[in-house]
């Protein structure tokens, strides 16, 4: 796999300056944010801790929408719209192309995540594990996007297969306290896991069993995604 | 090197017809050759195959003087190519769609001012993709194509949408180019242009190579054997290429009566006409 470092950084700036310009994509990663900043302003009755309350909600939010959206939209436009056959023949790899991707969706990710945070007025003191955890739950989710990316021929396509995974990876997540069923779904998801990993550091528990559990499943994960993403790219190649 | 790009008996189907049909040519370095015909003869389909976007059921490619399966991503960097599926980042401008091709090329940010210059884009270099017209994308892609001076162009109807003067001075720059080296391929339904600016053409027609030569050799072969005179009394008189014909076309212009003198070679498009018996 030949990855040329100059092709990379122009890809990426490229991606991330057009990520900027694309006001559809842009303004609906917005939407966690103001989702964190009106219940901060709502006088709400979590029946806990409101900040952790915020920054789970907003973090859940904020990584299955921008993990999920970014990558795999941009794969879908430039598949539409030929610049992805532009830059095969341009003799730019398959390798750089989707290193491209994954990085710059887990940038806005995790910018997105640090703002979150940030916005929760949560103790400066977590936000290492905070940032590390959700590191790898992001890298999961951009993983899935790039595979949804794979497999989808254009923009249209791209969003049927991009919703009902959101809410797959959303809901059972965000309601897991109140449905038992949800529960156990979301302790196979690997945002949540990267949560509990996050809570576990938070209350002294990080090298213990059940969270060597949530490590393992975010492993798990990665480790699928990538392989069904080889195999996707094998028999299907990237361009249409 | 003797070839730059070689085909033999090269067939490619879409479903049960042939898209193309036993063709059989090749490009020798530093040459200008032209393929013409009329849309869907498979003109597009030959520049697909030899750029790897499509894959033949038979034959023989050669590019670059490697077998087709053999050439790698880095001989991508010896070629260049505008084809009809080329995109622009239409979110980006001009000049920033041609900076992020250098940085990919890794030519510098002057050979983007040269070029932005010699395309006429300079003064609309600040101008969105998705604001530009069709003459100014196609003046951009091509641009694109040529940025890091290929020693091998692939070129899909490089003039489509452009203005004379645009297509003035994009064979101008074909014609520098071709002097400094670079083998040109290029797809054309505009025989004017084929005429201008290739050393040899080969005329397509339903997925069939029909004939390969020079532009002269062509009009040569196909030419009537005949010269026609226009008298002062804006006679046209038809006369035999021998001694006999000769003789009287002395006889015009020694007692004053002669105008002009025209051979009678055919354009290529007539040539086409009596090759397939339609137009291009």
């Amino acid at each position: 796999m030949n990855i040329s470092l100059r092709k990379w950084k122009a890809l990426f700036k490229k991606d991330l300056s057009d990520y900027l310009k694309n006001p559809a994509m842009f303004i609906s990663n917005l939407i966690p944010l103001m989702f964190v900043v009106l219940y901060n302003i709502l006088p709400l009755d979590v029946g806990g801790d409101k900040s952790l309350f915020i920054l789970t909600v907003g973090m859940l939010l904020n990584s299955c929408m921008c993990a999920i959206l970014v990558p795999s939209t941009s794969i879908a436009e430039e598949k539409e719209k030929f610049t992805l056959r532009t830059l095969i023949l341009s003799n730019v790899s398959a390798a750089e192309f989707f290193l491209s991707k994954i990085s710059t969706g887990i940038v806005i990710t995790m910018v997105g995540n640090l703002l979150v945070f940030l916005l929760t007025k949560t103790a400066l003191a977590n936000l290492p594990a905070y940032l590390l955890f959700t590191l790898l739950g992001t890298i999961c989710l951009v993983m899935v996007s790039a595979v949804i990316g794979a497999v989808c021929r254009d923009q249209m396509s791209t969003s049927i297969l991009q919703v009902p995974i959101m809410l797959l990876l959303l809901i059972p997540s965000m309601f897991s306290g109140a449905v038992k069923l949800f529960r156990y779904i979301s302790y196979l998801s690997p945002i949540d896991a990267s949560l509990h990993l996050y809570y576990n550091t938070v209350n002294g528990e990080l090298f213990t069993g059940k969270s060597a559990l949530r490590f393992c499943i975010i492993v798990v994960w990665i480790v699928g995604a990538s392989l069904l993403f080889s195999f996707i790219y094998k028999k299907r190649g990237f361009d249409n | 090197m003797d070839e730059m790009i070689f085909l033999e008996n090269v067939c490619l189907r879409f479903g049960p017809a042939f898209s193309l049909d036993h063709i059989s040519f090749c490009v020798k370095p530093g040459e200008v050759f032209g393929f013409l015909g009329p849309s869907g003869a498979g003109k597009t389909t030959t520049i697909k195959l030899l750029t790897r976007q499509l894959q033949k059921e038979e034959g023989t490619i050669r590019v670059l003087g490697k077998d087709i399966g053999s050439v790698t991503r880095e001989d991508y960097d010896r070629i260049g190519i505008l084809s009809d599926t080329n995109g622009l980042y239409e979110r980006m401008s001009i000049e920033e769609n041609l900076l992020f091709f250098a940085r990919i090329r890794n030519v510098s940010r002057q050979e983007v001012d040269t070029i932005l210059k010699r395309m006429n884009l300079s003064a609309s270099r600040k101008t969105l993709i998705k604001k530009c017209s069709r003459g100014m994308r196609q003046r951009t892609v091509l641009a694109a194509a040529i940025l890091h001076k290929p020693e091998l162009l692939f070129l899909d109807e490089p003039t489509s949408g452009l203005d004379p003067a645009n297509i003035h001075e994009v064979h101008m720059m074909l014609q520098e180019l071709n002097q400094s080296g670079t083998t040109v391929f290029l797809t054309t339904h505009n025989m004017e242009e084929a005429d201008k600016l290739c050393n040899r053409i080969g005329i397509l027609n339903e997925g069939k190579l029909i004939i390969t030569g020079s532009p002269e050799e062509l009009k040569l072969a196909f030419a009537k054997d005949q010269i026609q005179v226009l008298t002062k009394a804006k006679e046209l008189l038809t006369f035999s290429k021998d001694r006999e014909g000769a003789e009287k076309i002395m006889e015009l212009i020694a007692s004053g009566q002669c105008l002009t003198i025209h051979s009678q070679e055919p354009n290529l498009e007539e040539i086409f006409l009596q090759l397939t018996g339609r137009g291009l």
